[in-house]
């Protein structure tokens, strides 16, 4: 049985299911119109589920999600591009203030800047010089920390002396913290001690350059423009502490083309953390800028941040990312998943591309899913026992005067019953006009039944007589062809019943017009030929039948007759 | 059927008696949020808001509570917030549903207006706390300030540069456990070292004070809440200490005394316990050679009298009394943060002195992370077990004094160096700092 004919079937079958179930011999009426109004509910519920599924009310929660995740990335967005943006500007601006600063020293000193090098007078008071300005630096703009190294050392003699160099670092820490010290991490602790800046736990006299990611690039990049050869470093973890830090890096090139070093700006991780704080009424938000990285963010290499009023949960190691449907994403690692948006932006021509992710937690993604679908399945069933409910109602109240009339209708005595329904008054007066007019009918009929019986009595009676004459006149008849047979000559009359046979067909039927009594204009004008023609027949008709007169011609036909009535009676 | 009666009956007591046996306030569906004021930050990452992180992704989440820092600060400063918040000046944060507190912060605020913590904690719980620590924090109000962590004071040496010292002149630990050896050992490395302060000293005065404290029994104040500098005792503890400044043997701090030992200055300095966060692995010198610190921290040095005292620092935990509901989800977090083994982490990651009982039988077998924290950890078990441990005097403006007489000392320290090394008798130069110490007011 191929497909088609097993399609066939069932489509035979299901219409005819349907056909049963809607038409079925037996169904009430209540249960008809029931089942034809519940279907009709049923379809229009249907137009209105599909309706509302096509206008994504049925997925408003991830729709709702996305656009107040993008909203806040949008936000968040705006923020780093503005702030990365400004901070490049503002390290632009430092290092031509650095570098004019270093130019003047070293003129009014009569030194070269390789004169610096071993010089810890000239370095100490180079540092107490630029330290005011540090400060201020680190007071305007929005950043952590903010530094100038140079391109140089004040002992040539120590161990790893060609990547130690000279230079200050200062920091605010603090997290959420109205008390932000200013520390010094880099640079001479008794000029930090003398200015009233506490030198970090972790200070150290100089700068590493093995500890700054990049620095060759850096160092590669040296005599392109500021504005092109600035760029951020990758996040990293500041020697002997735990914080990770993001640095901005603008080479210093003397006006003789000297490399006098690097100068910028410091973005903490902490800092981070307060700075982007994002106004937001979704709980526990959490934002990121990491590296952007195929499917996998690894959240310890980048940025993190919450709400500005609110907790959030700083995620731990990797999150891998997974499409989920309505342009967000998941982001599930080792701890609790996240459902979010992610962008890419770029921080500067010479840094990688960064990603940014707003994230809620999942589980309150979950909740409010668990709490739509309820909704939609609450509605669903509510407008499905509605329409039940109305579809029993309505059909019942449509019904019930029908039925109740149907059954006065069944009862002996309706007369003199009100009815509210005027298609029923309407169905009660045309049946009583048929009745009336069955009755009528009926009374005619009786009437004419009594006419018919007596005419039939009088009919039967003429009859009577008419067959008493008859059969008299058959007794005449029988005995005149009697007396006539003996008056005939036997060879003239065969030779007159062996004519017959031989009369052409009008001749025959000019012959029964004989027989039957016309004459011979009667036969002319039926024939409608002229009486000639007519007469010009008879002779041939009496040639052949050995006749000579009309006269002898009916009484031989008179005989046959008789004959042939007798032969019929005998048979 | 009557047994069914029966049996229907006896379940709806037990969920009622279920019900009634656990009247919690909190509701993990709609988490309360705690915000909080901590003083464990500055440079340091916090193992504070650390441990609140964890407290959040667990128990917290569990009961329902949210604890969210929204401002670090420090000691000095937390008070004058706390007032300008409670005070709804113009700039002030909200204040925080939880905040560290002196006691003393306490009458600023109003004991009135905290949590009394003995309506959410039972006497048993309680007995689970060191007794003074516990003490310091009661006010008329009731125990106003939960103990959390507590700090004392301790002597960090340069362990590289002693050893060195010690080879030379025979000078060893244990010659520091007095002060009198202390102050020897100041002369000998001062002499060694070609002229260099041996200690920076960071709360000179307090010193001072125990001293007095140990030799009378009792520091006595004048009525203007300075010290009473008609009472030889004072004197002659002063001057136990003005000598060996106006010598340069030791010194007040510029800053902080670790500054001091970091940069190769001084050989050694004498402040907070929680100071050992501050302590660098290495010590680099202004000629940007360096070596390895080997930290030492050694007990405060003795007075030789029958009862030794330490100073006891620290802030406690408060909360603003305002619903039950807050108030017990804040006894919720701070049961959770002084379990003893809990405690014990915060308080090695912080050099504070942990408050629980049980944490001192850990200290000794404690898994440190390095031997400078250990020689902290055997410090304060030496001082918790020999020494008694008293509060600072926190009379109206006692702090603005001692700022005073330390910024004083910082001008005529080193002149006073200068002339001593000139051949000016020291006894003579240490009464000029006790004519300044007398002027204050």
């Amino acid at each position: 049985m191929n497909n088609t004919r097993i399609l066939d079937l069932l489509r035979d079958r299901g219409s005819g299911a349907f056909s049963r179930f809607m038409n079925g011999s037996g169904r009430s009426l209540k249960r008809k119109l029931f089942s034809y109004m519940f279907l009709l509910v049923c379809l229009l519920l249907l137009v209105l589920v599909t309706g509302m599924f096509l206008l994504g009310q049925f997925n408003s929660t991830a729709m709702d999600t996305f656009d107040a995740l993008d909203m806040q990335m949008e936000v968040y967005e705006k923020d780093i591009v503005n702030h990365f943006d400004s901070i490049a500007a503002a390290g632009v601006n430092l290092a031509k203030n650095m570098t004019s600063f270093l130019d003047g020293y070293l003129s009014d000193h009569i030194l070269s800047f390789s004169d610096l090098t071993d010089n810890s007078t000239d370095l100490a008071a180079l540092q107490e010089l630029m330290l005011e300005p540090l400060l201020q630096q680190l007071g305007q703009e929005d950043c952590s920390g903010v530094f100038v190294m140079l391109d140089t050392t004040v002992n040539s003699a120590v161990a790893n002396a060609d990547t130690s160099r000279c230079g200050l670092y200062l920091k605010i820490n603090g997290y959420k913290s109205t008390y932000n010290p200013v520390s010094m991490l880099r640079g001479d602790a008794e000029i930090a001690r003398a200015g009233g800046i506490i030198p970090h736990r972790q200070w150290k006299l100089e700068f590493n350059t093995e500890h700054l990611p990049g620095y060759e690039q850096i160092l590669a990049d040296v005599h392109q423009p500021m504005t092109e050869s600035y760029r951020f470093t990758d996040l990293f973890t500041l020697s002997g502490t735990e914080e990770s830090v993001m640095l901005l890096t603008v080479p210093m090139v003397g006006g003789d083309g000297t490399f006098y070093g690097i100068c910028g700006y410091e973005i903490s991780e902490s800092y981070f953390m307060s700075y982007y704080a994002q106004p937001t009424k979704v709980n526990y938000l959490t934002y990121l800028m990491t590296p952007n990285t195929e499917d996998v963010i690894h959240t310890d290499d980048g940025f993190s941040c919450g709400a500005s009023d609110g907790y959030y949960r700083v995620p731990q190691g990797n999150l891998t990312v997974r499409a989920y449907g309505n342009a967000l994403f998941t982001f599930e690692g080792d701890e609790m998943p996240y459902l979010g948006v992610t962008r890419t932006i770029s921080i500067s021509p010479n840094s990688p591309e960064y990603l940014l992710s707003v994230m809620m937690r999942k589980s309150d993604f979950d909740r409010d899913m668990r709490t739509e679908n309820i909704k939609n399945v609450t509605l669903c069933i509510l407008l499905l026992l509605a329409a039940v409910s109305c579809c029993y109602y309505f059909s019942r109240r449509f019904l019930t005067p029908i039925l109740r009339s149907l059954e006065q209708l069944k009862s002996e005595a309706p007369d003199g019953m009100d009815y509210d329904i005027p298609e029923i008054v309407d169905l009660f007066d045309f049946l009583a006009k048929k009745d009336r007019d069955h009755e009528e009918a009926l009374h005619t009929l009786e009437q004419e039944k009594q006419h018919a019986l007596i005419e039939k009595n009088s009919l039967l009676e003429e009859y009577g007589k008419t067959q008493t004459e008859f059969e008299k006149a058959q007794a005449e008849l029988a005995r005149l062809a009697y007396s006539r047979q003996a008056e005939i000559d036997p060879d003239a009359y065969a030779l007159f019943l062996d004519g017959i046979k031989t009369l052409t067909q009008t001749e025959r039927k000019i012959f029964n017009y004989y027989l039957d009594g016309l004459g011979i204009k009667e036969i002319a004008d039926t024939m409608s030929v002229k009486e000639s023609t007519v007469y010009s027949h008879n002779k041939n008709i009496y040639g052949k039948l050995g006749i000579n007169s009309l006269k002898q011609l009916l009484r031989y036909a008179a005989l046959m007759r008789q004959q042939e009535a007798d032969d019929s009676h005998q048979r | 059927m009557k047994r069914i009666i029966a049996f229907l009956i006896f379940v709806i007591l037990l969920i009622g008696m279920t019900g009634c046996s656990n009247p919690t306030l909190l509701d993990p569906g709609n988490p309360v949020t705690l915000s909080l004021w901590h003083v464990y930050g500055e440079q340091a990452d916090s193992p504070m808001n650390q441990l609140i992180a964890e407290f959040n992704a667990t128990i917290g989440q569990e009961k329902g509570i949210v604890v969210t820092v929204t401002n670090v600060t420090n000691t000095s400063k937390i008070g004058g917030q706390l007032k300008s918040a409670l005070n709804e000046e113009p700039g002030a944060p909200d204040m925080p549903d939880l905040f560290s507190a002196h006691t003393s912060h306490a009458g600023l605020l109003g004991a009135e207006n905290l949590v009394n913590w003995k309506d959410w904690f039972s006497e048993k719980e309680l007995k689970e706390y060191v007794p003074e620590f516990v003490d310091s924090g009661i006010t008329d109000a009731g125990l106003s300030i939960f103990p959390v962590s507590k700090s004392s004071y301790a002597l960090f040496l340069n362990g590289s540069q002693f050893d060195r010292f010690s080879s030379d002149t025979g000078v060893t630990y244990d010659d520091l456990a007095t002060w009198e050896g202390f102050f020897d050992a100041a002369a000998k490395y001062y002499e060694w070292s070609g002229g260099k302060t041996f200690c920076a000293m960071d709360y000179l005065i307090r010193h001072v004070e125990l001293d007095i404290q140990s030799k009378k029994g009792e520091a006595t104040f004048a009525e203007d809440g300075w010290f009473d500098t008609s009472d030889p005792a004072v004197y002659d503890s002063w001057m136990m200490f003005a000598e060996p400044l106006a010598q340069g043997h030791i010194a007040v701090s510029e800053l902080y005394s670790n500054t001091h030992v970091t940069t190769g200055e001084m050989l050694c300095g004498i402040g907070s316990t929680a100071s050992i966060i501050y302590f660098g692995e290495t010590v680099t010198y202004p000629d940007n050679t360096s070596e390895e610190m080997n930290l030492r921290v050694l007990p405060l040095p003795m007075s030789g009298a029958d009862v030794e005292y330490i100073p006891q620092s620290g802030v406690g935990l408060a909360a603003l009394k305002t619903t039950d509901q807050k108030a017990e989800a804040a006894a919720e977090f701070v049961r959770w943060f002084t379990e003893a083994e809990r405690n014990l982490d915060f308080v090695v990651q912080t050099g504070y002195m942990p408050v629980c009982v049980d944490a001192y039988k850990e200290i000794e077998s404690y898994d440190y992370p390095n031997e400078a924290y250990k020689s902290l950890f055997d410090a304060i078990r030496v001082m918790h077990e020999k020494y008694t441990a008293i509060s600072r005097p926190d009379f109206d403006g006692f702090y603005g004094k001692t700022n005073t007489l330390y910024d004083g000392l910082r001008a005529m320290q080193g002149d006073l160096a200068d002339r001593c090394d000139a051949g000016e008798d020291a006894g003579t130069l240490a009464e000029e700092t006790w004519e300044f110490f007398k002027t204050i007011k």
